[in-house]
């Protein structure tokens, strides 16, 4: 072995590597792109998909936004939306997750979530002007009601 | 010197570089990293610093002899510039 090495990182990243990096890249104008692991903003980010982080321009934060952010321990990384904007911070909530982060600190917020690719494919539904509504239809006490819409939106949602 | 297309940061004792690609970090490409003695080229690395330079600080850290080091450092410099990760300034 060389005195000194270049090698390849190909094991799992940590959460904090994962989001380390990606505060990096973005600080420096760059966009970050990887892939989601889990299961709480399915059905329109799936476990697998791929997905690009830009950076977030101060006061262009919309409801419905999907931001990548630190919990309030700052210890974990995780990719929700935004349901609601208050002075002090953002309430961020995964569209499959029954409850809410909570109020997450403005300087929590590490980017938002500009496009998602499953199975080589762009992914649009769920970042358009209908991410508005997503914080709304996904609050757990309309899921019922919903399941209808939902039979309806499925083959397009996922193809 | 270090090229614009690259982010390096230590992590956990790792020095990880992710390139950029048409300012992206893509993690579905290749990451790198560097062993201990890549670590402190890196940090030497300032676009003022000659390889024999650098050699020579490694040399008196690291307790090995001038020339072995600086044939590794070659080696590296050379592998990182075929990646596009070190920018060759020329001698003014």
């Amino acid at each position: 072995m060389p005195f000194m090495d270049l090698g390849r990182r190909n094991w799992a990243l940590s959460n904090r590597v994962l989001s380390e990096l990606l505060k990096a890249v973005l600080d420096k104008g760059g966009e970050f792109r990887f892939r989601a692991n889990g299961l709480s903003m399915s059905p329109f980010i799936r476990h697998r998909d791929i997905i690009t982080v830009s950076s977030v321009p101060e006061g262009t934060l919309r409801i419905g936004d999907i931001v990548a952010f630190l919990r309030s321990d700052k210890q974990r990384f995780a990719v929700h939306r935004v349901e609601k904007i208050e002075r002090d911070g953002v309430f961020i909530k995964g569209d499959n997750t029954a409850e809410s982060d909570g109020l997450i600190p403005m300087v929590n917020i590490l980017g938002r979530v500009s496009s998602v690719e499953r199975n080589g494919k762009q992914v649009a539904l769920g970042l358009g002007p209908e991410r508005r509504l997503i914080p709304f239809l996904t609050r757990p006490g309309l899921r019922p009601w919903l399941r209808p819409i939902w039979r309806f939106l499925r083959p397009i949602v996922r193809p | 010197m270090c090229s614009e297309n690259v982010v390096a940061r230590e992590i956990e004792g790792e020095l990880i570089i992710v390139p950029l690609t048409s300012g992206i970090g893509d993690l579905e490409d290749d990451l790198f990293t560097l062993n201990e003695t890549g670590k402190a080229v890196w940090r030497l690395i300032d676009g003022q610093k000659t390889i024999k330079k650098i050699a020579r600080e490694l040399s008196s850290e690291f307790e090995a002899p001038p020339d072995e080091i600086e044939r590794d450092l070659l080696g590296l410099a050379g592998e990182l510039v075929k990646r596009r990760m070190l920018v060759v300034v020329p001698r003014t």
